[in-house]
């Protein structure tokens, strides 16, 4: 060896404890920001959670809201996004890494896709919110959005107040005039909007002059009055001084008495009223006792049902009632465009993790060794059995975790479904294009809150989002691991 | 210019004696029935080939024997290995490779552009250099080529998986984990697991690319008695670096060098009485 200067050991050595020293205080100071971070949400967060704070909607009262709406339009977006960006990324890796094409001008083409797709991911999320809201909600259009261009499963009603608290139902197109209703029109009511949803047999429903309706309960009514008439009447037979307690024969047979005049009208439910007025007689004294009678109500009731049956209807309806527009959505209810809804909301959320997504999933079916789809190639399977038989088998657990850790970014976002989602609502979604809150959205709004003890719901409401976070991170690490042994 | 010993030569502890190359000479394979008439199964005539621009084999001419061994020697770069991997089209696979000629198999050329590739893969099975079971059981691995192309009942499969395996002798080895994943056998057995793989697909020909390159020396015994054995149902062609492997268990051995074809014959008379001085400098050690 010729004469070189060794270096320095001592210095070396130093630099070596320096350096580790540098990276321990690095490493420490994340902890701490963490640690405090997570410590003063957590104190300010936990005496807030309870099974009300993540059921109840939002509201004025600090103490009495919670996140349940907005729990739940998260989770369902998040669905969407899934159910989208899932398959939709694994496809695009699969295009970008095992159909390389051959010619050069689809190669470029091929690496300019693939360039553009690794630079999306690093765009800033509220870009993708404003992006989505264009091409989903509004789609470049600038018109009303309370107007889609088209739209599927919604249905429309007209809703008729009915006698006796009862609401009729009729069938009709979104653009029917709102006329009240009369005696020609020709309608098919329906008793129930369920009955109306399900096409079940229409009622059979009488509309009535207001005048009229009054003589069917002055008729009900006189009835009733010849009821108690009677009633009175089998009571005095059988007490003596209006005092005395009834024994149980004689309330069988004071019932009895009283009903029997009207055992026609009852048909079926005059055993069930005997009953009932039997076991009041037995606990009340004398003539009080018709007074308080309860079988007098369901008379009332009975009676006014057996007037409207002996003019052979199901219902009333007073002439000259104004309807009210009614429209039920149905789950998979559909609208172009998107309007400001749950599918929108989901759809951006897959705009921003699609490039994730594709990445992560690409790097995986990268690692597959090109010896494995040789060896399928090489027993006469074709290239999409190579994929599908082997590939993607061994792809599944990379795919899986960069997916479900892309998810749980796209659930703790906020500035993309700014523009569409809403906050405060007092109801979870209930079909595709239904307004929907969020917790980032809600979280951000209480933290805006001048009230101080907003801010603690909103430190509960972190809390529960991190506990969806963890869930997430623990199932990809779950699913990595069940792979790795199968394998 | 002397070089030293080939170094795809394995070490050859479990070998009676560690053969000098000249000990091929002695070993050639004495099963091969040199009198017995072989009839031709492919007929290769000016096959030709290239990578992009580069022009891999020249005017290759020769037959590959039906129910016979054929080598192909050569030193690294020759284009046999390419040769090889154009009689299933497994070139196909890479951008700018073409090759033009006649490789004739039951009167069709399979160079042709419609010939198609599933089918005669499927004919044509493959086993590569580096052993390549698939991430899955051992029973599913020989079980996969049948069930790319066939409808099996489980007893079908069972039979044909134990045929399989038996016939590339794995068969007592393994019956009693076949529900275990394939990697976990050695890398003698993940190679004949892959040699029962492709029979399992009833090939007429076998393609084998230096199946024993990444094998300890017993193992590569092994799969040379199997070829023995796998020769009487398949035709084999096998590419290797081994001259005591060609001279021991080929039937026919083609020499080719820098793309060309130099000799192409019996193997008893290539390696003890070649025509041509390139093939007796390669196979004796003197150069490759």
């Amino acid at each position: 060896m010729a004469d070189y200067t060794p270096t320095s050991r001592k210095a070396r050595q130093i630099k070596n404890t320096l350096f580790q020293v540098v990276a321990m205080i690095a490493a420490g100071l994340a902890l701490i920001v963490l640690g405090t971070l997570l410590v003063s949400i957590c104190a300010r967060g936990f005496p807030r959670l309870s099974t009300e704070f993540i059921t109840n909607p939002m509201s004025s009262d600090s103490s009495a809201t919670g996140i349940g709406p907005a729990l739940m339009g998260s989770i369902s977006i998040l669905a969407i996004c899934a159910l989208s960006a899932i398959p939709l990324g694994v496809a695009s890796a699969i295009l970008l890494e095992e159909y390389r094409p051959k010619s050069k001008s689809l190669r470029t083409l091929h690496g300019f896709v693939q360039s553009n797709i690794t630079n999306l991911a690093g765009v800033p999320s509220i870009v993708y919110g404003i992006l989505g809201f264009s091409v989903f909600v509004v789609m470049f259009s600038n018109e009303n959005l309370n107007e889609p261009w088209f739209d599927l499963g919604q249905d429309f009603y007209l809703e008729y107040p009915g006698a006796g608290g009862q609401s009729f139902y009729v069938e009709s197109s979104e653009h029917a005039p709102l006329t009240p209703i009369t005696k020609d029109a020709d309608l098919v009511i329906y008793s129930s909007l369920a009955a109306a949803q399900a096409g079940r047999e229409p009622a059979e429903v009488q509309i009535v002059e207001a005048g009229e309706l009054a003589a069917i309960r002055d008729a009900a009514n006189d009835r009733l009055k010849k009821v108690n008439r009677t009633m009175k009447r089998a009571l005095r037979k059988a007490t003596v001084d209006g005092g005395l307690q009834i024994d149980e024969a004689s309330s069988q047979e004071i019932a009895a008495d009283m009903l029997t005049p009207l055992k026609d009208d009852l048909v079926a439910d005059y055993e069930t009223m005997k009953a009932v007025a039997a076991e009041q007689l037995l606990s009340m004294n004398g003539l009080d006792a018709v007074a308080q009678l309860q079988p007098r109500r369901l008379l009332y009731d009975k009676l006014l049902d057996t007037e409207f049956q002996a003019a052979g209807l199901k219902g009333l309806i007073i002439e000259g009632t104004e309807p009210l527009p009614k429209d039920v959505k149905a789950w998979y209810y559909m609208q172009i465009p998107f309007g400001k809804g749950m599918l929108a909301g989901g759809l951006t959320l897959m705009l921003v993790i699609l490039p994730v997504i594709i990445v992560s999933a690409q790097e995986s079916i990268r690692a597959v060794s090109q010896e494995m789809r040789a060896g399928v190639l090489a027993l006469g399977g074709t290239k999409w059995q190579a994929i599908e038989k082997v590939v993607l088998p061994s792809a599944i657990p990379g795919i899986c975790t960069g997916a479900i850790l892309a998810l749980s970014r796209a659930i703790g976002e906020a500035a993309p479904i700014l523009l569409i989602g809403y906050v405060g609502l007092q109801a979870g979604p209930d079909h595709l294009m239904a307004a929907f809150a969020a917790l980032p959205l809600e979280i951000y709004n209480w933290t805006s809150e001048p009230d101080k003890s907003f801010r603690d719901a909103a430190a509960a409401g972190i809390i529960v989002l991190l506990a969806v976070l963890f869930t997430f991170n623990a199932v990809a690490v779950l699913i990595r691991q069940k792979f790795q042994q199968a394998n | 210019m002397t070089r030293m010993t080939d170094p795809a030569q394995p070490p050859s502890s479990e070998i009676a004696s560690p053969p000098p190359p000249t000990a091929a000479l002695r070993e050639v394979n004495a099963s091969a029935p040199a009198n017995v008439k072989s009839e031709t199964l492919v007929d290769v005539r000016e096959f030709n080939c290239w990578y992009g621009d580069f022009h891999a084999v020249h005017n290759l001419s020769m037959p590959i024997a039906k129910n016979r061994v054929t080598a192909f020697i050569g030193p690294s770069g020759c284009g046999k290995s390419t040769f090889l991997r154009w009689i299933n089209r497994m070139n196909d696979l890479i951008p700018g490779a073409r090759a033009e000629g006649v490789v004739d198999l039951h009167g069709d050329n399979l160079l042709a552009k419609g010939t198609d590739v599933v089918t005669l893969r499927r004919k044509i099975g493959m086993v590569f250099q580096k052993p390549n079971p698939f991430p899955k059981s051992i029973y599913d691995n020989i079980a996969f080529g049948p069930r790319l192309h066939l409808k099996l009942t489980k007893s079908e499969t069972d039979e044909l998986v134990e045929s399989s395996l038996k016939g590339a002798a794995l068969w007592n080895e393994v019956k009693d984990r076949l529900k275990q994943s394939a990697l976990g056998l050695s890398g003698g057995q993940q190679q004949r697991l892959c040699i029962a793989r492709a029979i399992a697909a009833q090939p007429e020909i076998l393609l084998m690319d230096e199946p024993c390159s990444a094998l300890d020396p017993k193992s590569t015994v092994a799969i040379e008695d199997l070829m023995d054995e796998l020769k009487k149902h398949y035709t084999i062609a096998i590419v290797t670096h081994n001259m005591q492997q060609a001279a021991r268990s080929s039937d026919f051995t083609a020499f080719l060098f820098e793309g060309k074809l130099i000799e192409f014959g019996d193997t008893r008379k290539v390696f003890t009485n070649p025509e041509n001085e390139q093939t007796e400098n390669y196979i004796t050690g003197r150069f490759g």
